[in-house]
């Protein structure tokens, strides 16, 4: 008896491939029931259902694997594999000057583009302490801008693609395409535009360019509308956004979310307001904050923002001045036009710098701030020495 | 045999045993004996419809032929108008190169998908897996041989019509478990299993309907339906609410959006299909979109079905319904989102059930009171 249950007891422990001990045990006591009871555990020991919700799926966008464990539709376990999307950037940008480094903060980030390049630009305009053109700041307020209806829209689109509707990707690729076609014209490439640089912008707007914008604003909130009309009050959309992923005011607080994520869960903090930068400061638009911080809430702050951006853009329409698109010198601005040998005779303290720009060598650290998904960037280097930085 | 006279058969059972004339015995309580009577059931029933099918296929033969042909360009054509209406609601062209407005696409995907290498993965189950898209091709088109076009126009007629097309249109579940089951993937089977949890019990919805729709005809017959309709007042008017309920059914039964779970591409890249390629795939794709322009002409004959008189007329306008149903199809689809899964099965078990065995009790009254008052003799 005591055999069997010892016998029973081991093969209880799953330790069934750990044959000679089981053997031993079960030398005396041998029988067929005891045989039976080996396959029986093992059958009723029901697992669940893993999938592999690769990074080749059309609702990761590739750049996020999961390995789910599902109860019948039930999500029990989800282990996150990130960082598919890390391409080694900082490692790139360590050997390269900062402007040559730019063109990487469009590629890290490429739904919003340009202010991706502005918080790098911005940091290094702080460390150089350059104020820009009045005509610069407009510019930049108004690509930021554009940026983030850019970014919403493709936030809200693929959103409502996950959830199965798919018309509002289509109408919203249709916008975006728009937008687009403003970058191109402003910097000659459709996404990876390199357009803002330290001390301005590349060069000043093309013939027509404000004219064409200021018509996309006017069509703009009416395609806001049309979007709405599909997904707002839909019943199904509601049912599946409303109370689903709660963000709460403490833990959006202690999980250190930004952007739209802490505007839905109820803090009204936004980089524009909070630490206003560019324009911000003198114009006047409304912060968008949710009671709930669930998805609806969510989507609620991505249209109500897009509403306000294209209020921001008309305003800088409106009131943009002339003058200087970029500072007007040339050791914080290289110009292509200048050759490397007019370059040596003009500048010789600071001669590495008006060559290729700021070298690597001085390392300081950089702070980097708001981009339109309300992220915080820091980029922390260690101070050494500054000799080449010669203002 | 042997000159012998036998008062008892059994005495002539042991004798033939002992003389080697008799083999074995059956017994009259033997499992042999019922799956013998049971054959000989189904073999009358097969002469029963053989005896249905065969003196108006002799007849018929060349016009059923030209309409399976139809029924397949039917499903390949809602292909075409699906596209062509989808990008038409999301502002984009669809597909324009081949043909006048694209309208040789299904035909160039045809002979694209026909081309194209049948994949089969290694631990699939072979003969399942080649065996799936046949059987639900099959089914697709033999769900079109009872449904009658108008009153004179249909392929085959036999007075248990709207048994045969419900038997037929249950069926289809199994092409879909089988595609699931058989391909080994775990995003197919899981798409199957959504699937067929799904379509099941919509199925009961689907019947009850089905059961107040030949409270209201009277017979199994679908002909009768349209008679009934042409006669009196299209059956859209007396049973509008269940007219959008069957709709809601039907877009469920056939996994379309809103309730096209078993093939959410965000959530299981295509569904039961995913393994499946060149003509395996076109199989099930054609019988999805015979299904989908079946469930239309379904609708269109229990609710819309009224003849205009004149012969070939009366075709292009029951056409013309059924591509108006095809088309609300199309358009819901670029229109909602989709449902989650507990959803889609409460709408079914708390709500639609309900009300539809409420409108069953209600139609039955209606029809009993109608009848033993003599009320209806008004009505005419």
């Amino acid at each position: 008896m005591l055999s069997h249950k010892l016998s029973k007891s081991l093969l209880r422990s799953k330790n069934i491939f750990n044959a000679p001990i089981i053997a031993q045990a079960a030398k005396k006591n041998y029988s067929s029931q005891n045989y039976l009871n080996l396959f029986q555990e093992k059958s009723n020991d029901v697992k669940n259902f893993m999938l592999n919700f690769g990074p080749q799926h059309p609702a990761a966008h590739g750049v996020l694997r999961l390995i789910l464990e599902l109860d019948g539709e039930y999500v029990l376990n989800a282990d996150p594999h990130i960082g598919l999307l890390h391409r080694g950037t900082e490692k790139f940008m360590e050997n390269k000057t900062y402007w040559q480094s730019i063109p990487y903060w469009d590629r890290l980030d490429y739904v919003s583009n340009m202010a991706q390049e502005h918080t790098f630009v911005s940091t290094i305009e702080k460390l150089l302490r350059i104020t820009i053109p009045l005509r610069a700041r407009y510019i930049r307020t108004i690509f930021l801008e554009l940026t983030r209806i850019l970014n919403h829209l493709l936030a809200v689109s693929t959103h409502a693609l996950d959830v199965g509707a798919l018309t509002p990707l289509l109408w919203a690729f249709e916008e975006r395409e728009k937008l687009m076609e403003f970058y191109e014209r402003v910097s000659g490439a459709r996404m990876h535009c390199n357009y803002i640089r330290p001390g301005g912008v590349t060069m000043d707007l093309p013939i027509g360019l404000v004219d064409d914008i200021h018509k996309f604003t006017e069509q703009f909130s009416s395609r806001i509308d049309e979007m709405e009309e599909l997904l707002t009050n839909n019943r199904i959309w509601k049912s599946r956004l409303v109370d689903v992923g709660i963000v709460t005011y403490r833990d959006a607080l202690s999980l250190g979310c930004s952007g739209p994520m802490i505007r839905a869960s109820g803090i009204p903090w936004d980089l524009r307001k909070t630490d206003p930068y560019e324009l911000y400061e003198k114009l006047d638009f409304s912060i968008p904050v949710g009671l709930n911080g669930d998805c609806y809430d969510r989507y609620l702050v991505r249209i109500h923002e897009m509403r306000q951006s294209l209020n921001i853009v008309s305003a800088c329409l409106n009131s943009l001045p002339s003058g200087l698109v970029r500072i007007d010198d040339n050791k914080n601005f290289p110009t292509l036009q200048t050759s490397n040998e007019e370059q040596h005779g003009e500048f010789d303290s600071s001669f590495q710098i008006v060559l290729r720009g700021h070298s690597r060598s001085s390392r300081i650290r950089l702070w980097m701030y708001r981009g339109t998904k309300g992220r915080d960037w820091c980029l922390y280097r260690r101070r050494r020495k500054q000799q080449t930085l010669q203002m | 045999m042997n000159g012998r006279q036998y008062h008892t058969h059994s005495e002539f059972l042991e004798d033939s045993i002992k003389n080697g004339e008799i083999k074995f015995i059956i017994h009259a309580d033997s499992a042999f004996n019922k799956i013998y009577y049971f054959g000989e059931f189904l073999y009358e029933l097969g002469y029963y419809f053989l005896f249905t099918f065969l003196p108006l296929t002799t007849y018929n033969i060349y016009f059923i032929l030209c309409s399976l042909i139809s029924t397949l360009l039917i499903a390949a054509f809602a292909t075409l108008i699906e596209r062509k209406v989808m990008s038409s609601v999301q502002r984009r062209r669809g597909p324009n190169k081949i043909g006048l407005f694209g309208i040789f696409q299904p035909i160039a995907d045809g002979v694209k998908l026909l081309l194209k290498e049948i994949i089969i993965p290694s631990k699939a189950d072979l003969l399942i897996f080649i065996f799936t898209p046949i059987y639900s091709f099959v089914l697709s088109l033999l769900i079109w041989l009872f449904i009658p076009f108008s009153l004179t126009t249909q392929m085959l007629s036999t007075p248990l019509s709207l048994l045969y097309v419900l038997a037929i249109s249950n069926l289809a579940v199994f092409g879909i478990i089988f595609s699931g089951w058989s391909s080994n993937s775990k995003y197919s089977f899981l798409g199957s299993l959504r699937a067929s949890s799904q379509m099941i019990s919509y199925e009961i919805a689907f019947s009850v309907v089905w059961l107040i729709i030949i409270l209201i005809n009277g017979n199994l017959d679908m002909v009768n339906l349209i008679y009934f309709q042409t006669e009196y007042v299209i059956n859209f008017i007396p049973l509008l609410p269940i007219y959008f309920i069957f709709f809601i059914i039907i877009l469920a039964e056939t996994n379309r959006a809103p309730f096209d779970l078993p093939e959410a591409e965000s959530e299981l890249v295509a569904g039961y299909n995913v393994e499946f390629s060149g003509m395996g795939f076109a199989f099930l794709f054609l019988a999805e979109y015979s299904n989908i322009a079946c469930m239309s002409a379904i609708i269109t004959i229990f609710f819309f079905s009224n003849d205009i008189g004149i012969n070939y007329l009366n075709f292009i306008y029951f056409g013309l319904k059924v591509t108006i149903h095809v088309i609300i199809f199309v358009v819901i689809r670029a229109t909602l989102p989709r449902f989650r899964y507990d959803m889609v099965m409460n709408i079914m078990w708390k709500k639609i059930l309900l009300f539809l065995i409420i409108m069953f009790f209600f139609y039955f009254f209606l029809k009993f009171i109608l009848i033993y008052t003599e009320m209806y003799l008004m009505l005419i």
